[in-house]
């Protein structure tokens, strides 16, 4: 059973429209992330779903059931707020129990819950302490633990882990999905970080400008974006301007010929963008066999970057394309020397067309 | 160095003030307490504070001072209060346009308003007129020279006063506490009394305080719009000074005025959420 469902639900501001008309749908369970630029309308949808903004348009429904007019306190809906929403005025054990105490649970429940789901959350022993004498990550774990205590069908997050560092970022996000796969609870989480949306959802819904511009699971979501905002939005890419050949295959703006993989709206002649993630176009080095790999290019290096666990590679093609390759950071793996002249290849595979303008349909 | 700069520079700021408040307040303070132990042909004395020590006078009136404060102090709350909140929950523009209806009072000194209530408010007045014309009769309410004429000129004066701090303590509040309780399945009533009003109460303590301890010191409102039993400790001052022309006695009970108010800002202290008031932060 859908546990979230919006119908043709949009929300205008007089002359802005914050979200056009869309239609979602969440599974019992499921983890899903609302990616978009700032202001694509991210929030708006939270919202809608939160009961805090009425929609101009279309109905909402929360576990099966039309709840576009039911207020937002008989939703069952937990939030997380980006700035967590503790109130400053009670204890921690207070703030997990404020929930529970709308519900009338007995005080001896209540103790019961609030230390399991502190527990859970690793933090056993700040009930006693105030919202203001806890860290950031500390404060986040409080806020999510309150919504958990009192098993709301869905939670909904607002870009819950904004305001930590990265590292507390990356660990807060293990905790999240270890949360949810625990308690099997529906999520709903706002981000405009690709990568926390790539590493941490079941399945993506990528805003534009109040649109749905795709949905559906991370890995389909990057090695088969339907448009260039899509390509772009969700890791780095090479994109080009380029023409589809008669033979299926298609010129490039270096005026390399390059074969690609077929798309039905790709017909001879038309103008197009070709996408290749970085990650799948090889440096070719002495004694590589690069006739695994159909498409291939020479250019002049330009700059080789070494970030972490991964090298860049910028590489000029003719008629001011540059062309980016990524791999893996190995000891003994020499960076090119700017200037020195390189070899590309990659597989038709992963040579994506898209349309220039707009969406593929399907 | 820099430290004695800092010195410097504080020194610069707050000495201004310290000056203009040690002419002006401070020297008349330190008058009035030494009158207090002097005789009027210049001899120490103890008789200012004996005589009040017995006098049922001055114990009525401190009481009635303490009663007529708390009384002003809860009503001008009750309506200040609604006020503020419904302030607090204007958009920032509307709020600073009806701001300045709250500031209205003070547009006028008390003493020109207390003469324009008692021309509102008197047996002639447009009140006692409109209720005879529409109910008819002879039955004036009496709205002047009783506890109630007391009343509203003090609460009038005073809303400012207690608006202020608790409008203060409702915006500092997040906009997102309330829709956090409201999505946990909080009703209005329980938000209201469990997150909106406590964290309010700072302010509402300053106001209270700040209400109590300016009506401890009131004296044309009682002298003007209060009856023979409204006779609060400053009317008691005059009453002696111009009247019994008892200086010592005068100056004994302005130095216990003084104390009274000093003892309740140091309780101030001592509640919780008293300090902000005090310019320490909660
Ligand atoms: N109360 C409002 N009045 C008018 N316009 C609004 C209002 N709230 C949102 N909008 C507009 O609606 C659009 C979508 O806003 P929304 O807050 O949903 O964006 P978002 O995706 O959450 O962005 P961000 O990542 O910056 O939080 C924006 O163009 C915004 O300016
Ligand atoms: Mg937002």
């Amino acid at each position: 059973m859908a546990m979230v469902g919006l119908q043709r639900a949009g929300k205008r501001y007089g002359d802005v429209v914050a979200l056009h008309e869309v239609d979602l749908s969440v599974e019992e369970g499921e983890f899903v992330t609302l990616l978009g630029p700032s202001g694509s309308g991210k929030t708006t949808m939270l919202n809608l779903i939160a009961g805090m903004i009425a929609p101009t348009t279309g109905q909402i429904f929360i576990a099966g059931k039309d709840a576009t007019n039911t207020p937002p306190n008989k939703r069952g809906l937990g939030m997380v707020f980006q700035n967590y929403a503790l109130m400053p005025h009670m204890t921690i054990f207070e703030n997990v129990a404020f929930p529970l105490r709308v519900r009338k649970t007995p005080e001896e429940e209540i103790k019961k819950k609030v230390a399991h789901v502190l527990n859970l959350v690793h933090l056993p022993q700040v009930a006693n302490r105030k919202p203001r004498e806890l860290s950031g990550g500390q404060q986040q774990r409080v806020a999510l633990a309150r919504c958990i205590v009192y098993n709301p069908t869905i939670i909904l997050m607002d870009e819950p882990l904004g305001a930590l560092d990265k590292k507390l970022r990356e660990q807060m996000q293990l905790e999240l999905k270890r949360i949810h796969t625990e308690l099997k609870i529906t999520m709903l989480y706002v981000t405009h970080d690709q990568e926390e949306a790539l590493t941490m959802s079941d399945r993506i819904v990528l805003l534009n400008d109040g649109r749905i511009e795709q949905m559906g699971p991370p890995e389909e979501m990057y090695f088969k974006p339907r448009s260039v905002f899509a390509a772009d939005f969700l890791g780095s890419s090479n994109i080009w301007d380029a023409t589809i050949e008669s033979d299926g295959g298609a010129t490039i703006k270096s005026g390399d010929k390059v074969k690609i993989k077929s798309e039905a709206f790709a017909k001879p002649g038309a103008k197009a963008k070709i996408m290749v993630r970085p990650e799948n176009i090889n440096v070719i080095r002495q004694g590589d066999d690069e006739s695994r790999f159909e498409n291939r290019v020479s250019g002049k290096a330009i700059d080789t970057l070494i970030l972490g666990g991964v090298i860049k590679h910028y590489v000029q093609l003719a008629n001011d394309t540059v062309i980016i390759s990524q791999e893996l950071t190995r000891s003994g793996r020499r960076s090119l020397t700017p200037g020195q002249d390189v070899r590309l290849a990659w597989r038709p595979d992963d040579t994506l067309p898209l349309p220039a303008t707009g969406k593929m349909e399907g | 160095m820099l430290e004695r700069r800092a010195q410097r520079l504080a020194i610069m700021f707050v000495a201004p003030a310290t000056i203009f408040m040690l002419a002006v307040f401070l020297i008349p303070l330190w008058k009035v307490v030494s009158q207090s132990f002097t005789t009027m042909d210049g001899h120490f004395t103890w008789a200012g504070y004996a005589e009040l020590k017995t006098s049922i006078l001055f114990a009525k009136v401190m009481w009635n001072t303490i009663e007529i404060s708390l009384m002003a102090t809860v009503v001008t709350l009750l309506f200040a209060y609604p006020l503020a909140y419904y302030l607090a929950k204007q958009p920032p523009r509307r709020r600073a346009y009806l701001m300045v209806f709250v500031l209205l009072p003070f547009w006028t000194s008390v003493l020109v308003k207390s003469f324009a209530f008692m021309v509102v408010l008197g047996e002639n007045g447009f009140i006692n007129q409109g209720l005879r014309a529409i109910i008819g009769g002879d039955l004036p309410i009496k709205l002047l020279f009783n506890r109630t004429g007391v009343m509203i000129g003090m609460t009038h004066y005073f809303i400012p006063f207690m608006v202020f701090p608790i409008l203060t303590s409702l915006l500092a509040q997040s906009p997102d506490l309330p829709k956090a309780a409201q999505l946990m399945g909080s009703g209005a009533m329980r938000i209201f009394f469990k997150i909106t009003l406590p964290l309010s109460m700072p302010g509402v303590m300053a106001g209270s305080l700040l209400t109590f301890i300016l009506s401890l010191g009131f004296f044309i409102t009682p002298s003007l719009m209060g009856g023979r039993k409204d006779m609060m400790m400053a009317n008691l001052v005059d009453f002696y000074m111009r009247e019994t022309l008892n200086w010592p006695v005068a100056a004994a009970i302005a130095c216990l005025l003084l104390l009274l108010s000093l003892a309740f800002i140091g309780l101030l202290t001592r509640i919780p959420g008293g300090k902000s008031v005090l310019g320490e932060a909660g």
